[in-house]
């Protein structure tokens, strides 16, 4: 190897790039040419002290108190996410996962379509369950507090990012209620979430200054009926938030603020009857 | 779950992501210094990886290079928050032209203290200075630069060689200016 054709590839060695064959070449070289041995000394030294400089400098260490906080804000957003909305939601299960979801559908269409197998009538068991979502609207309420406020410069970053979910939940909750109402609504996030052992899913909005917090609950327990417009929504005031909730097919849904129970049941009203058309 | 991602509970992948990734916190971060303008903006691009790191990390394969995967999703946010900024740069690089008009190697001082060589990386061309962080102070090889920046190989191996040759021509100027040239000729003379 001449020392021209060592000029050449000296970067490369440097950097750890050639083959094996080409560093047995590069070692004989250097052995034997005291001039290229100290230019290449120098680059490698200058190499490690940019390393050094950098790692000892303390403009390039993370905040001990960030790397903190950041990880405690992942765990959270990550113990918050259903493990079946990710199993839902992954690109390469959805198609498969949706056509089982409409077979099993399509069965249960004709055997409950069969005249013996007709659901009960409203029981009495079911009227208490109705009656129950003045407890989930507790949760609600804490779920707001906990989850939207608590974290609320989490989710204004990430309110200009777009995912998935939040293009499903800017179309059926954001949007109906920025054609109702004349003051700013904003979709900031839209994710799933347990509070005390209840799973919602909780869409965060801004309307003025205000956040509104919308919540689905999960469990689909509720007897199946017919949304209709002006359809009974129960307002209640829980831990010191507005709680509107009515029900929409199978699931209850909830609006919880802090803003006046006539400002928060219009909030509910508008998305009951956007659901219902 | 059987090793299958999707059948994982939700703390079993905050338990493999926790593990994986969180430790490459620090790294990160010294690599977002470099691309932002302070502090803030830094700790703010290092929060947006891992977060879009967790939504995508089922796409991501156990015991791979994650350090590589993470610095590639930051340079992609950074890209897309320059643009919409307004502050990305057309790429039609007058820097590469600078390093072709570098006909020797200096001297280099004898002593430099850390402030004067992260000075003079400061002062190398941005092109140039990304592939030089990437590869001499985070070890990054070839082709893991060129997969970070979405450019060839051959681009990086060029500004790589360009670039310690502008990072070598700062130090000499500067040791030029601070009369550490004149020193060592006086004592070699003496």
């Amino acid at each position: 190897m001449q020392c021209r054709e060592f000029n050449e590839i000296s970067e490369a060695y440097l950097s750890d790039e050639l083959l094996v064959e080409t560093n047995i070449q590069v070692f004989r070289h250097l052995e034997n040419c005291p001039k290229c041995r100290e230019q290449f000394a120098a680059k490698r030294e200058l190499r490690n002290k940019v390393r050094a400089a950098v790692k000892r400098t303390p403009e390039f260490q993370i905040n001990p108190a960030f790397a903190t906080r950041l990880s405690a804000n992942l765990k959270q957003t990550a113990l918050r996410e259903s493990g079946w909305r990710k199993f839902l939601f992954a690109p390469k299960l959805l198609i498969p996962v949706m056509a089982s979801l409409l077979i099993f559908a399509a069965l249960g269409f004709v055997f409950l379509s069969s005249p013996n197998n007709q659901p009960p009538q409203l029981a009495q068991s079911q009227k208490t369950l109705i009656d129950g979502l003045t407890e989930i609207a507790f949760k609600a309420a804490g779920n707001h507090e906990d989850c939207a406020l608590e974290n609320m410069p989490m989710w204004e970053k990430m309110a200009e990012r777009d995912y998935a979910e939040k293009a499903v939940y800017t179309e059926k909750v954001a949007k109906p209620l920025q054609a109702k109402f004349s003051d700013k609504i904003e979709m900031l996030h839209a994710h799933d979430c347990i509070f005390e052992g209840k799973e919602f899913t909780h869409v965060i909005l801004r309307r003025g200054t205000q956040i509104v917090s919308v919540f689905f609950d999960k469990s689909d327990v509720l007897p199946e009926v017919n949304t209709t417009t002006n359809a009974s929504i129960i307002c209640e005031k829980e831990k010191g938030f507005q709680v509107a909730s009515f029900q929409h097919k199978n699931q209850a849904v909830f609006v919880v603020s802090e803003m006046s129970e006539t400002e928060n049941l219009s909030v509910a009203r508008a998305l009951s009857d956007s659901f219902a058309a | 779950m059987f090793g299958i991602k999707w059948l994982e509970t939700k703390e079993e992948r905050w338990r493999d992501f926790e593990a994986e990734a969180m430790p490459l916190a620090p790294d990160l971060y010294r690599v977002a210094m470099w691309l932002a303008r302070n502090q803030t903006e830094a700790e703010d691009l290092v929060q947006e990886t891992f977060f879009q790191a967790m939504k995508s990390f089922h796409r991501y394969e156990m015991g791979t290079n994650c350090r590589a995967w993470l610095t590639t999703i930051m340079y992609n946010l950074n890209s897309k928050r320059l643009q919409k900024l307004g502050r990305m740069k057309i790429v039609d690089d007058p820097e590469e032209k600078l390093a072709e008009t570098i006909p020797f190697e200096p001297q280099l001082p004898q002593t430099l203290t850390d402030e004067e060589v992260i000075e003079a990386l400061k002062n190398v061309p941005e092109n140039f200075r990304q592939v030089i962080v990437l590869s001499d102070v985070e070890g990054f090889s070839y082709k893991e630069i060129a997969g970070i920046l979405d450019v060839p190989m051959g681009t990086v191996m060029s500004r790589l060689s360009r670039g310690r040759k502008v990072l070598r021509m700062e130090l000499a100027d500067y040791a030029r200016n601070h009369g550490f040239g004149d020193t060592e000729n006086k004592i070699a003379a003496g």
